[in-house]
């Protein structure tokens, strides 16, 4: 049994309630684009974890992850005028996001200097990590940081666009679809990276996997 | 395998990814969050981006076609700017003086042009003149027709501006066939004694040649007879065909003129001209030449 995939399943937005979220979304840019600056502040705040958790797990650092969000909040902001509505608010946001962070990651190659955020734990979380150890107290603490510093190294060991592919499928949670949208790719191509992502990062973390 | 394993709970690796959904910032880092991004934005409203930002991506191939197209016409209009500088053909002269000749030949026909009016005025007053404009052959030339009179034994911009004027006439007379005869008949009226106009030519010719072949034996100081070659001299000389015998049926030979002018024209072309004056030089009293 696959502890909290279900649940989490669940809490991924179906595809009419995507519908709903993205004319919802429209409104407010057209209310921004009429000179309602203020509304795009409801924007930021609905968007700003999403985009920030997607930079953040592309560059395995909080400080990068922080500016670039902004800045991609502020390239949002210059161009929503140009915004049309023939895709969604997000996918659009996301798009400006990633190959922000792509630009910013081929620029700084050669520098690999990793902070993380803490584990929030989480109901599904702490299960989670239950699973994973009996430790308790400060030993779980230990071991929750040592897995959290395989993962980002196990997603380090990816190229940019693999690792790209994997954040927004099975952290964010986004279809597909959407996904080639946003990375300008075809669906298949999001499946070939997915699918060879998933055999490198099985390689490195088979010693926390109990399959 | 014990039972402890075999009951225990599967973890995939999807599942371990999602862990990574719980890596959240406190809620203190999205006040600064909040401070920083309405200083970017305050930054990004004063510091306005150029007009032709936007333009970018819309142009993304134009430009570098646009540019390509722009040399490419660049260089065209060179060529034919280049083209356009040169010397006017032979064929231009002709007609020019056609022109003329006819207008000198049939004094009273009313003629619309000025110099042919002056032509008619000046051929009434001083018959020898106006025949050295129109006629080569019979008729003697003067250093000047427009104005001053005849001297004849001149090297220089009196000579070249006569011979670029009757040069172009008997380059004309040479192309039409019937232009003999009224020659002949405005000859009819020249004087007696009035000097040879081939004559005339072979003279100026020798002295054209002995300033532009220091080779030979200068007589005088080189150099002082070496003048800059410049566009308006070179046109005049390429004007100027070679001194034939004006009694010689071989006259009206065009490819003779032709040949000649290109032999002229062979030795007027700059390099060789500079080539000339730079090896001549003067020492005391001699004149050296470098070979």
């Amino acid at each position: 049994m696959n502890v909290g995939s279900k649940a989490l399943d669940k809490a991924l937005v179906a595809s009419p309630e995507r519908q709903a979220e993205a004319d919802t979304d429209w409104r407010v840019v057209q209310r921004v684009q009429s000179g309602e600056l203020a509304a795009f502040d409801q924007l930021i705040l609905k968007y700003r974890e999403r985009v920030y958790g997607v930079v953040y797990n592309m560059t395995s650092n909080r400080e990068d992850a922080a500016d670039l969000t902004q800045d991609a909040f502020i390239k949002a902001f210059q161009s929503i005028h140009r915004f049309q509505g023939q895709s969604s608010f997000f996918t659009w946001l996301y798009r400006i996001a990633v190959n922000s962070t792509l630009t910013h990651l081929r620029k700084a190659k050669l520098r690999t200097f990793f902070s993380f955020e803490k584990i929030s734990e989480e109901d599904k979380t702490s299960e989670l990590i239950g699973l994973l150890t009996d430790k308790s107290g400060a030993d779980r603490e230990l071991f929750v940081k040592e897995l959290q510093e395989k993962l980002n190294e196990a997603m380090q060991k990816l190229s940019i666009k693999h690792r790209t592919v994997v954040t927004l499928f099975e952290i964010d949670g986004l279809s597909h679809e959407e996904i080639a949208e946003i990375m300008d790719c075809s669906v298949g191509t999001v499946r070939s990276r997915l699918h060879y992502a998933k055999q490198i990062l099985q390689a490195e973390l088979q010693s926390y996997t109990r399959l | 395998m014990n039972d402890q394993q075999r009951t225990a709970p599967k973890v995939s690796l999807e599942d371990l990814l999602r862990l990574k959904r719980a890596e959240r910032p406190p809620a203190e880092f999205w006040v600064e969050f909040e401070q920083n991004l309405r200083a970017k934005q305050l930054a990004a409203i004063v510091d306005k981006r150029p007009w032709w930002f936007g333009l970018r991506s819309a142009f993304k191939w134009t430009v570098p076609l646009g540019a390509a197209g722009a040399v490419a016409a660049t260089v065209m209009t060179w060529n034919m700017t280049t083209v356009s500088q040169q010397a006017p053909t032979p064929s231009e002269i002709p007609a020019r003086a056609t022109e003329l000749a006819h207008a000198a030949a049939q004094p009273a026909e009313s003629v619309s042009t000025q110099d042919e009016a002056v032509l008619v005025a000046q051929a009434d007053s001083q018959p020898a003149r106006a025949i050295a404009i129109t006629t080569a052959p019979d008729s003697h030339t003067e250093a000047d027709v427009s104005v001053q009179p005849a001297e004849p034994a001149r090297v220089g911009t009196h000579l070249a501006s006569v011979a670029e004027q009757i040069a172009g006439i008997t380059s004309a007379r040479e192309v039409e066939a019937d232009s003999s005869t009224r020659f002949a008949s405005v000859s009819s009226t020249t004087p007696a004694d009035a000097p040879s106009f081939g004559a005339f030519f072979e003279r100026a010719v020798a002295q054209l040649d002995a300033g532009f072949r220091p080779a030979r034996q200068p007589s005088v100081e080189p150099l002082t007879q070496v003048q800059s070659p410049g566009d308006a001299r070179r046109a005049r000389l390429l004007a100027f065909t070679s001194p034939v015998d004006s009694h010689s049926p071989q006259y009206t030979n065009a490819s003779n003129v032709i040949r000649s002018r290109e032999r002229i024209t062979n030795r007027l072309n700059d390099e060789a001209l500079y080539d000339s004056i730079r090896r001549l030089g003067v020492m005391g009293n001699g004149v050296s030449i470098q070979f």
